[in-house]
């Protein structure tokens, strides 16, 4: 599996990292447009990611504008339906509109509340069906 | 599992609000869909896979965010469904129309979870919808291509079948008079400039969504009619209609019963068409006999023929199921137990794959998926604009209090004058939301000046220009049946048969422009044709037979003649014909615009043509206005009529022989009007050399008001006199009130009636 940490912060990327290492590659990207360009070569590479963790409050591009931009990309290289990249917010935002927002607009598959439990995002990542019972 | 999460109301209407959002944009992709499969399952193209996957998105969020907030049934069954969408697009299995009908429900369910989650926090009821749902989502998603039909049929009358409400069946009436206003203009066009392709193709895809919505609604009557007229645009796209039919004046004629039916329905009526069938047989007339049963060239090989090469079925079995041929023939013959079901889907994708990327040539309703528009009552937003109008009051109130006179107020005076700024943009912007183009209105009348021509046998050109102009939505209501009239009357009076045209050294068309453009505040509306122009002997004539007029008449000017046929009673039609010459009409465009404070002029130079401008306020709300005073009454005057503002010296004045005060301008003599003779108040001065000129013009026509002293700019918000007043007259040329900040009320002069005032009459 090939997974995409999209973090600003570094503790808590790290403690991300702990939780998914074991799951695959693992890439990591400090803002937004870090990650837009990591998942535009990623496509281009034809290797596209299976997951992606966004925060959502981040330096230069926000997670719901790279969410949408991911999307955008997706759509231009007809990728879609259950091919569309896996994507689980996470963030300390807890307001229902940017819950709602990413969970409708972005079609995000997941959203966490930091700070990250592993056992939560092991949970979710079963719920969407990443990794087996 | 059946109680969300956590109390947080705001949450689920949120949800609520995005997924509401969410359908309203992606159903008509859904409903799109249904145009795919009619004829056969559908396999997703290049073209349509964005939808679908738009489609898929949809309900993979909807999955999403209802199982955040615990919203099990509404969860599952956008799973079920996201489980469906995803084989389609895999290919592993081709879309039905059932698959289409399911969908379409789906949403619908969607929809009445979303009010019942709004109202109850909890999708609990929805458990037995959502469970049948559910299982026939699972049951198509099994089931290869071909589906049970009476299956489809039990689905009809099940639990599902949500009622079309009164607020949809509003949207669907607006939404489709608007297509076939489009249809219109473009069977115009088709009429005048002969077909081309890309145009017959457009009025196809509107005609087909047209058709669409009308069956999405259960409007049978109309669905049959406009897929009659579908058939006839598709039987020209394709080239194969008989060279000697012209369709498009059948189509027009059509398509006005399409919109009485509408109308019908607006009204509470059942929507359905008197004489149907004989509409339909009209159409069938412009059908070839073999539309549709041998398909144009390009179409791939029927699949009954592919069967037959293939050595699956023999051609006896064929024929008999070819006669009993009402659904698709794979069906049939499955159901017949002639050929395997495997070997039916098999020549139905070699089918497809022999159409190639043809098939999918349906429309796309593709660019409809971003739209964000929203509908508001009028009334609210007069309410707002009201509101606002308050506000300027209140302000002028507030700034202009007793309290504060004399007072050296520094910041104060910064904040207010702040505040007047945002005011103003506001009232600007509120204004600005009542405005829409002319753009319509002129459509109307191209297809007007088109029945006409024909109904007369002259040759016509309509030019339509500044249809970008915008203006008020009243505006537009009450100037559409003065216009339809003025049209008619250039059309009937003025524009020339072609026989006179040419003997008059003109060419045979003639030509009617219809402009609109913004002037000094004011829309102004010209009609110009370029015919006969007034008859001014004529019109002499009949005013003095119908005794509308004492004397000759050889006095009067020939913008005087011309205003005679404003006279109510008044016409000049040798006979009556039904375009015009009934004598209601020109009186009854005076009437609807002067409801509007709207003024209409005639310019007419005989055999040249005949010029109408039409002027309305732009707005009938807010106006800039200047202060002035005299004696102790304040007034108001509009300030796009003021010209300059002067104290005249001795010499510029000159008074004529017959007592009439003049005041020379840079060489120019204007009349003087004192306003306080005019209202009959004291005023501080009665000496011209120490009073204020004030030169108005108004269409051409200046006067100089006399007052005493001029107060200052202000936003004025117009009130209406009350009728007592307002009708009888007892103030002459006030066009309506303000409140000023005191409380005070103060008249607002009409320049235009200023204008015409014949000082010597005071």
């Amino acid at each position: 599996m090939k997974i995409l940490l999209v973090e600003d912060d570094f503790i808590s990327r790290t403690v991300l990292q702990e939780i998914v290492a074991h799951l695959g590659v693992c890439h990591q990207a400090m803002d937004g447009k870090e990650a837009v360009n990591a998942y535009r070569r990623a496509l281009a590479e034809n290797d596209p990611y299976n997951l992606i963790c966004l925060d959502i409050m981040m330096p230069n591009m926000d997670g719901q504008e790279t969410l949408l931009r991911i999307r955008d990309l997706e759509k231009e290289h007809g990728i879609g339906g259950s091919d569309m990249v896996k994507v689980i917010m996470t963030t300390a935002l807890n307001d229902p509109k940017s819950i709602m927002t990413a969970m409708v607009k972005g079609s995000c598959d997941g959203y966490l509340v930091k700070p990250i439990q592993r056992g939560t995002l092991l949970a979710k990542l079963r719920e969407i069906g990443l990794i087996s019972q | 599992m059946n109680t969300p999460i956590s109390e947080d109301v705001m949450i689920i209407q949120e949800f609520t609000q995005e997924c509401t959002d969410l359908l309203d944009s992606l159903e008509p992709a859904i409903v799109g869909f249904g145009e795919f499969t009619k004829e056969s399952a559908f396999a997703p193209t290049d073209e349509s896979m964005p939808i679908l996957h738009e489609v898929f998105r949809l309900f993979h969020s909807i999955k999403g965010s209802a199982g955040f907030l615990n919203f099990s049934h509404m969860s599952t069954t956008a799973h079920a469904a996201e489980n469906l969408l995803d084989k389609i697009r895999k290919g592993e299995k081709n879309m039905s129309a059932d698959d289409v009908d399911l969908l379409c429900r789906t949403c619908d369910f969607m929809r009445a979870t979303l009010d019942q989650v709004a109202t109850h926090l909890s999708d609990g009821v929805m458990a037995e919808p959502a469970a049948e749902l559910t299982a026939r989502l699972q049951q198509n998603l099994e089931a290869e291509a071909g589906p049970p039909v009476h299956q489809a049929e039990a689905m009809q009358s099940g639990p599902l079948d949500l009622a079309v409400t009164p607020a949809m069946i509003a949207a669907f009436v607006q939404e489709a008079e608007e297509q076939l206003q489009e249809v219109e203009a473009g069977l115009l066009t088709w009429s005048d400039g002969g077909e081309k392709p890309e145009l017959i193709a457009e009025l196809f895809r509107k005609m087909h969504s047209f058709k669409g919505n009308c069956g999405f609604v259960g409007l049978a009557d109309l669905e049959r009619l406009s897929h009659r007229i579908e058939t006839v645009l598709d039987v020209v796209k394709a080239g194969a209609g008989k060279p000697t039919a012209k369709p498009a004046e059948a189509l027009l004629n059509l398509c006005d019963i399409l919109k009485e039916a509408l109308a019908g329905i607006s009204q509470g009526g059942p929507g359905t068409i008197d004489g149907l069938e004989l509409y339909l047989e009209l159409l069938e007339d412009l059908i070839p006999s073999d539309w549709g049963n041998s398909p144009p060239a390009p179409s791939p090989p029927p699949l009954e023929e592919i069967l037959v090469s293939q050595g699956d079925v023999d051609e006896e079995t064929l024929n008999e199921a070819l006669a009993t041929q009402a659904r698709p023939l794979g069906e049939i013959l499955m159901e017949s137990g002639s050929v395997p079901a495997d070997k039916i889907s098999q020549a139905l994708e070699c089918q497809r794959r022999s159409a190639g990327v043809a098939q999918p040539a349906a429309p796309a309703p593709v660019t409809a998926l971003k739209r964000q528009d929203l509908r508001v009552d009028l009334e609210k937003i007069d309410t707002m604009i009201n509101l606002i109008g308050e506000m300027v009051i209140a302000e002028n109130m507030l700034i202009h209090s007793p309290d504060l006179e004399g007072l050296e107020l520094e910041n104060f005076g910064k904040a207010s004058q702040q505040m007047s700024k945002i005011v103003k943009e506001l009232q600007e912007v509120t204004m600005t939301i009542r405005m829409i183009p002319v753009a319509g209105l002129f459509n109307r009348m191209t297809r007007l000046v088109h029945d006409l021509s024909r109904k007369s046998a002259k040759k016509v050109d309509l030019l339509t220009l500044g249809t970008e102009t915008e203006v008020d939505k009243t505006v537009i209501e009450k100037i559409t049946d003065p216009l339809v009239h003025l049209i008619r009357n250039s059309m009937d009076h003025g524009l020339e048969g072609p026989e006179e045209r040419l003997a008059a050294g003109k060419e045979s068309t003639g030509t009617l422009r219809l402009s609109a453009s913004h002037q000094e505040g004011e829309v102004l509306i010209r009609i110009e044709d370029d015919g006969r122009g007034l008859n001014r002997a004529k019109i002499l004539k009949k005013a003095l037979e119908k005794g509308l007029l004492t004397g000759n008449g050889d006095e009067l000017s020939d913008k005087d003649v011309a205003a005679l046929i404003f006279l109510p009673g008044f016409s000049t039609a040798d006979q009556i014909t039904d375009v015009s010459g009934r004598g209601v009409g020109m009186d009854v465009v005076k009437q609807n615009l002067s409801q509007i404070n709207g003024k209409i002029d005639i310019d007419s130079s005989p055999d040249q043509g005949t010029l109408i401008t039409l002027r309305i306020p732009l707005t009938m709300a807010i106006i800039d206005g200047m202060m002035i005073k005299v004696g102790s009454s304040r007034y108001i005057i509009p300030i796009l009529a003021i010209r300059e503002s002067f104290r005249p010296t001795a010499q510029s004045i000159t008074v004529t022989p017959d007592g009439r005060e003049m005041v020379k301008i840079r060489d120019r003599l204007f009349p003087v009007l004192r306003l306080h003779r005019l209202h009959q108040i004291s005023a501080a001065c009665e000496t011209l050399e120490n009073s204020i000129l004030i030169l108005l013009e108004n269409q051409g026509r200046h006067v100089c008001l006399m007052v005493d002293e001029i107060i200052g700019q202000q936003q004025t918000v117009i009130k209406g006199l009350s009728e007592y007043i307002g009708h009888i007259g007892q103030v002459r040329c006030v066009s309506g009130c303000t409140i000023l900040g005191n409380g005070d009320v103060c008249l607002i002069l009409d320049a235009g009636n200023l204008a015409e005032i014949d000082s010597l009459a005071l």
